[in-house]
């Protein structure tokens, strides 16, 4: 009886024991979790102690070396050498976001379900990475950095410092996250760097049609095309001026092969394993002045890029100092050196191009094998890769992935009328490069001459290029390797089976750029680089709104300041609503002005088209102009998600044109006949359409809780894995197409202003977020109210060792064992 | 007072182990205390729940609030619960579940070789 009580007794302690060490579908174990000792507790940061002890031995380290971490724990490395700055930048970066970094190249690579479980979406997530072929244009990047004895140490003295790191903990230190969801970090590697560069070139180049055009072309023609997508730009200004002595570019027009444009049999019917686009919703803002325009009489220069908003932050703020270096600015956790800021000469700042540089042709295999495909009226072999995509939990899942010349076939086996079709993917992304070079060479750039040679090296994802100098220079250039395209070439999909590879790009020398121009300022967001003058054939997604705003402003501007700069940043101007209220309210019926409504209509008519938090005619417009717009493109646009966030959700294969193009079609009376909205008996008009989407409007006003813009858009900052518990939301101005681009999801991820007063830059920034990626941290989300409330924060990259030894900084010595 | 003594042995080891060795070692000091310091069931139960209770009670709350309840906020939020505070309870009411069981176990193994076992009282 005695024994058996405490065999009963025992064994349900065992039981307990198991249960709380055990996973049960995805949920962390509750006793690893929940006990004090080594659960969640252990990760809460006291805010007053840093993260690392005082003294660390490395035996990796070639000399000693200090870090100084500053109160929102901002690392200024002060290394010996070239090797020891990038091990600690690494090892200073794994210290604080070693989660974040691993899982965007999980991500990038198609290692999603390996993580989260089986799910669908995970699955067709990794599927399509793999199909798009990151992983393949990482390793053509890495075969290029190993082949370079300079990029090959860079990358490999930043992935020992990681690894160092990563060595250091034990299993139950790994970050929060990895407690969460249960894994455990892996080595880190000069190929997962690469693949985060594919991951932003992913993010940069998304923007392209190609399929979508297609089918509007088989279904519609190319008229109709040309009319409603039109891209004529002529209104705009583009970023680069046409030089008064013309383009240098000789192009010799007759050398390029005509574009035959898909079969109008064609229409692709079965888009079900198109992935969903990447919104358009991404962007950025950058501008100098030259002293002509200051206050000062030296350059002042911005940068602000809008890209999802998210915890962790994609930026992490550093400064980086040798002997023969020294630079302040953000990068992406898990790249080397400094992506945008500045040292004690230059400053410089990206924005993105928006070109094309990803084109769809279509592959005809010989047979069901798959093992050739048709090429110049013969049979060429194809090369095939499999993926096994590991899926937690479960037995993996394989996919066969043909490569062509052109690339891999992304797109396999889609039914249309003609049958199935099989798609290959082209990207710029996929060629050899090595972007991380650029940002080495510019990090000691100390004039225009080494900003050039900096850019040389830099092809994916293209960028505009900001630059200003203490000797007062100002320059723009839109920098990438474009390949040469005839008119509407890479508009829409291609013929694989006659058409070669890219093998000629735009020269170095033609591509667009402003140096000291007479009007004393650059500045890009997103707009077209050049106007129709320019030789080459520019295809992109491009803004409308922003750069006008800017533009504006920047040529009145006289004797600016700093504080200047910042109105600029936070400016909130509507320009879309500016130019198209007006005529929309011109349409809508007197009696929906009046009685009940009146208060509406004479909050939009006397608005000052300022997209302020507390505006509430900022609200009535968005839901007008995007009812309007689902109402108007109802053949294309999903109509039960609302529209203007992120953006509109297109039907699987078609696109609507963008909010400007549909402007100036109403501006222009065009009419289409889209304009009748499907399935009614009535032939609707554009009168028609502005009146529902009043009433539309109006009818969502008594729904939603808050009429106020800032509260009804609610910005979300999201975490990277989509915990809700550890994502922010936030009432504020602004919106996607305004300069102050703070949208839903999306905004400026780092504003950074430099000032070159005296020829010494002095900068200041913010990013919406903080350094740590522990969401047990303090510093996880500080600088969130100071980003939102408009406030910057000096940024300090005194080369004086000593001036960070004063207290006020928490100093970790590395030394060497 | 013995049984006391033993609460608080259970305390203080708990506390200094796990510092150093796994979480569940709680189990083992709980076992061991027990069937040296117990000589009722109910002294293993109510001394083995609240000597581990208490313990990590107070590690939950001394942890959070060095960190300023940043973290057990979030969590809360995560694990969806009403309130931050009921977090640190349920950490406790957990650690004391299995200070319960582990030292009662304890007590039965301790009394094994007496000829009649002790009435549960």
């Amino acid at each position: 009886m005695n024994i058996l009580r405490f065999i009963l007794t025992f064994l349900l302690t065992i039981c307990l024991l198991v249960v709380l060490n055990l996973r049960i579908s995805d949920k962390p174990a509750f006793g690893s979790l929940l006990n004090p000792s080594t659960g969640f507790y252990q990760f809460g940061e006291n805010p007053s102690e840093l993260h690392l002890p005082e003294n660390i031995v490395l035996s990796e380290l070639e000399d000693e070396a200090s870090v100084y971490f500053d109160e929102r724990r901002i690392p200024h490395i002060f290394a010996k050498n070239e090797h020891d700055l990038y091990f600690l930048q690494g090892y200073v970066v794994a210290s604080l976001r070693l989660w974040q970094m691993e899982f965007q190249v999980l991500a990038a690579e198609g290692r999603i379900a390996e993580i989260l479980g089986n799910e669908e979406k995970f699955i067709a997530f990794d599927k399509n990475q793999r199909r798009m072929g990151l992983s393949y244009g990482a390793k053509n990047k890495l075969d290029l950095i190993n082949s370079d004895p300079f990029s090959k140490n860079l990358l490999e003295s930043y992935t020992a410092g990681v690894n160092a790191y990563i060595s250091s903990l034990s299993s139950t230190d790994y970050p929060l996250e990895y407690q969460l969801i249960g894994y455990q970090p892996e080595e880190w590697s000069a190929y997962k760097t690469t693949l985060l560069l594919m991951n932003m070139s992913n993010v940069l180049t998304s923007t392209e049609y190609d399929i979508e055009n297609s089918n509007f072309l088989s279904l519609y023609g190319k008229e109709l095309f040309d009319s409603l997508y039109n891209d004529d730009n002529s209104k705009l200004e583009p970023i680069v001026e046409s030089p008064a002595e013309g383009w240098k570019a000789a192009l010799n027009r007759d050398s390029l092969e005509i574009i035959t444009l898909p079969n109008p049999a064609n229409t692709l019917l079965e888009l079900s394993t198109l992935q969903d686009k990447p919104d358009v919703q991404i962007g950025s803002n950058n501008w100098a002045v030259s002293g002509e325009k200051t206050a000062s009489g030296f350059p002042l220069l911005a940068n602000d890029p809008h890209l999802k908003l998210s915890f962790p932050s994609v930026w992490i703020e550093m400064h980086l100092n040798t002997p023969d270096l020294n630079t302040y600015g953000v990068v992406f956790p898990g790249a080397p050196g400094i992506v945008i800021g500045f040292n004690d000469y230059i400053g410089w700042g990206v924005t993105n191009a928006g070109r094309d540089v990803k084109d769809w042709y279509e592959i005809e295999f010989k047979d069901e094998q798959k093992d050739f495909y048709k090429w110049e009226g013969a049979w060429r072999a194809c090369t095939k890769e499999i993926e096994e995509i590991k899926i937690k939990g479960m037995p993996s899942v394989f996919d066969t992935v043909i490569y062509t010349h052109l690339g891999p076939v992304c797109l396999e086996n889609f039914e249309t009328q003609a049958g199935t079709k099989n798609f290959a993917l082209q990207w710029m992304a996929h060629q050899a490069s090595e972007e991380y070079k650029t940002f080495y060479l510019l990090n000691r750039a100390k004039n225009f001459d080494d900003y050039i040679a900096a850019l040389r090296y830099y092809s994916c994802p293209a960028q505009n290029f900001v630059f200003a100098c203490v000797n007062g220079d100002i320059a723009i250039r839109q920098q990438g390797k474009f390949p040469i395209l005839e008119k509407d070439e890479g508009k829409f999909y291609m013929d694989g089976s006659s058409h070669e590879a890219w093998t000629e790009y735009i020269p170095f020398e033609d591509i667009p750029m402003m140096y000291n121009p007479s009007r004393n300022f650059v500045s890009s967001a997103n707009q077209i680089v050049a106007d129709s003058s320019y030789p080459y054939y520019l295809n992109g997604v491009f803004e409308y709104y922003r750069n006008r705003v800017i533009n504006e402003e920047l040529r009145k501007l006289q004797k600016a300041t700093v504080e200047d700069f910042k109105n600029l940043q936070f400016n909130n101007y509507n320009l879309m609503a500016a130019e198209n209220l007006d005529l929309m309210l011109a349409y809508v019926n007197p009696d929906l002005k009046e009685g009940e409504h009146a208060e509406v209509y004479e909050s939009l008519k006397s608005w000052d088209f300022l997209n302020e938090a507390n505006s509430l005619a900022a609200t009535y417009f968005q839901l007008f102009s995007e009812s309007y717009y689902t109402l108007l493109w109802d053949e294309f646009v999903e109509a039960e998600v609302p529209g203007g966030w992120d953006p509109y959700k297109w039907k699987k294969g078609w696109k609507a044109p963008g909010e400007y193009q549909t402007f100036q079609l109403l501006q222009d009376s065009v009419q289409h006949i889209f304009i009748d909205i499907q399935g009614t008996e009535e032939i609707e008009t554009n009168g028609d359409l502005l009146n529902l989407a009043y009433q539309e409007m109006l009818s969502k006003l008594t729904k939603i809780e808050s009429q106020e813009w800032g509260k009804y858009k609610n910005t979300l900052i999201e975490h990277l894995a989509m915990i809700p518990a550890f994502s922010t939301n936030l009432d504020l101005g602004g919106n996607y197409k305004i300069v102050n681009a703070t949208g839903k999801f999306h905004g400026p991820s780092w504003r950074m202003i430099l000032d070159f007063d005296g020829g010494k830059i002095k900068g200041i920034g913010v990013y919406p977020g903080g350094q740590s990626g522990n969401p047990g941290s303090k510093y996880y989300d500080n600088m969130v109210q100071e980003w939102a409330t408009g406030d910057y924060h000096e940024l300090l990259y005194s080369t004086d060792e000593a001036s960070y030894q004063d207290g006020n900084f928490y100093q970790v010595n590395f030394k060497k064992r | 007072m013995k049984a006391l003594f033993g609460g608080i042995l259970i305390f203080i080891f708990g506390w200094i182990l796990q510092m150093f060795l796994p979480w569940w070692t709680i189990a083992i000091v709980c076992f061991l205390i027990a069937i040296a310091f117990f000589e009722k069931a109910k002294y293993a139960i109510l001394l083995g729940f609240f000597s581990v209770f208490a313990l990590w009670l107070l590690l939950a709350f001394y942890k959070s609030y060095q960190n300023d309840f940043i973290l057990l906020e979030r969590m809360s939020a995560l694990l969806g619960l009403s309130s931050k505070w009921l977090l640190p309870f349920l950490s406790a009411f957990i650690g004391g579940l299995l200070g319960a069981l582990s030292s009662l176990s304890g007590y039965y193994l301790q009394n094994i070789n007496e000829k009649k076992a002790r009435k549960f009282s």
